[in-house]
């Protein structure tokens, strides 16, 4: 009979479901970006790396990706805390991450601060302006402030050994930055073009984040980098000083017991593994390779 | 003292589409605790919480990413909940929902389950076209029919004691 054994059943079931709930608590762990949680009241989000809209080197671990950075901010508000402070070491990346994030931070209901250490330049700067507050180390590396966009041209290696471009177009420039041909006239005009409409975007924004007028910020932007003594006289540094620092002024201006605790993106194990090789863009906003 | 009654007299039908319904809606329940909740983890830390359906919705449609690394788990999820299904189909002959219903898979020859009997009546547990259709289909056939369609393409049936 059906219902019979009912009580024979109990067990073995329950073992079967055991089982099912070890393997699904066990393996939900090696899934999805892992946000480490902790409790405080001031948030800490780590910018280490080169800025990207993806993460593309995912063993190495040297870049971060403005999505993970926005919903690291998603999760401190979420959280109700008080201050977001940004701890920054990046020589800068991708202009559109920096943007993205720059307009989160912007837009975020909570005191913000950056916190520049060894680095802070180009898109990391760009980030950095976009908080109310920046702090930095009197010996940082901050500004850098322009546009590079780079890549090789092979056409001459190709010719020497006799390897011809076979060249099938709509349109003229649609073959416009392959590595192997060398650029027209009109060619460089127009990237030329595109680096300093992307320049005039970068030194508006920080313009506008740091109260600055175009015109000074534009006499920064030659691409210089600045000490962070030396960006503090120049207006692109609010204070110098540590994360203690930085705590201390938390504490004071939201009269609080500071609790600080660290957002930082984790991944998961098959996130490590299935990580791919990235992309690299052909305008980047780094800094020099000196710097690098 | 012993009793010597005489033993209660019943027999098998197919099973009403209503108690198949509540013996599932059972087990979805079983399989919330046991694969869902700690599954709801990585959700949570994927789409970041505090926020309502609209900014769920607005957050994701944002960052198509968060959903791409949602898939492999989702894929891992929904195995487990097949898992769940083949693995007391095929040594009870009935999910934890159809015990307390008291329903019973069978063969239509009354023959021994096998695991592709069970695998292909619970194909549906995979949300990929052109499974995810069994999940119209299936219920539709049951209520029409009586049966399910994996039932009819498995030659298996669900069946329930009546007394008489």
């Amino acid at each position: 009979m059906i219902g019979t054994g009912l009580k024979e059943k109990i067990l073995p079931v329950l073992k079967i479901l055991l089982i099912l709930w070890i393997i699904s608590f066990a393996t939900s762990f090696l899934f999805g970006p892992d946000m480490s949680l902790g409790t405080g009241n001031v948030a800490i989000i780590p910018i280490h790396g080169v800025i990207g809209v993806e993460e593309s080197s995912g063993l190495t671990g040297d870049t971060i990706s403005s999505q993970a950075v926005i919903a690291a901010i998603d999760k401190a508000e979420g959280m109700g805390v008080k201050a977001i402070i940004f701890d920054i070491n990046s020589p800068g990346g991708s202009g559109v991450a920096a943007d993205e994030i720059a307009q989160r931070i912007k837009s975020a209901n909570r005191t913000t601060i950056a916190l520049i250490r060894d680095m802070g330049t180009s898109a990391a700067y760009w980030v950095a302006s976009s908080t109310d507050y920046v702090y930095a180390n009197r010996m940082s590396l901050t500004g850098s402030i322009g546009v590079i966009g780079s890549y090789l041209d092979f056409s001459g290696f190709l010719e020497e050994y006799n390897i011809t471009y076979q060249r099938y177009v709509s349109g003229e420039l649609k073959d416009m930055g392959s590595s192997f041909k060398e650029p027209s006239e009109e060619e460089r005009r127009i990237f030329q073009d595109i680096i300093y409409k992307m320049n005039e975007f970068f030194i508006k924004e920080v313009a506008e984040n740091r109260n600055m007028s175009v015109i000074s910020v534009r006499r920064l932007a030659t691409g210089q980098i600045f000490l962070g003594s030396e960006a503090k006289d120049l207006g692109l540094v609010d204070e110098l000083g540590t994360r203690k620092d930085v705590l201390d002024f938390v504490a004071s201006r939201h009269n609080i017991t500071v609790s600080a605790f660290e957002l930082e993106e984790k991944k998961g194990f098959l996130d490590i593994i299935f990580s791919g090789m990235g992309k690299e863009n052909f305008i980047n906003l780094n800094p020099s390779v000196q710097f690098r | 003292m012993d009793l010597n009654l005489p033993k209660k007299r019943v027999m098998t039908a197919n099973a009403p589409a209503w108690k198949r319904t509540l013996s599932f809606a059972i087990d979805i329940l079983i399989i919330q605790f046991v694969i869902f909740m700690p599954y709801s983890g990585v959700v949570q830390r994927v789409i970041p919480t505090s926020r309502d359906f609209t900014q769920n919705y607005n957050y994701i449609a944002a960052n198509p990413d968060a959903i791409n690394s949602l898939i492999p788990a989702f894929a891992v999820m929904f195995l487990l909940v097949f898992a769940y299904f083949v693995i007391f189909e095929l040594k009870f002959g009935q999910t934890p929902g159809k015990m307390i219903m008291r329903l019973k898979l069978q063969t239509e020859k009354k023959e021994r389950i096998t695991f592709l009997n069970v695998a292909i009546r619970n194909l549906a547990c995979f949300p990929v076209f052109p499974l995810w259709l069994l999940w119209i289909a299936d219920p539709a056939y049951l209520f029409i029919t009586g049966s399910r369609l994996s039932d009819r393409l498995t030659k298996t049936k669900i069946i329930e004691e009546i007394s008489i």
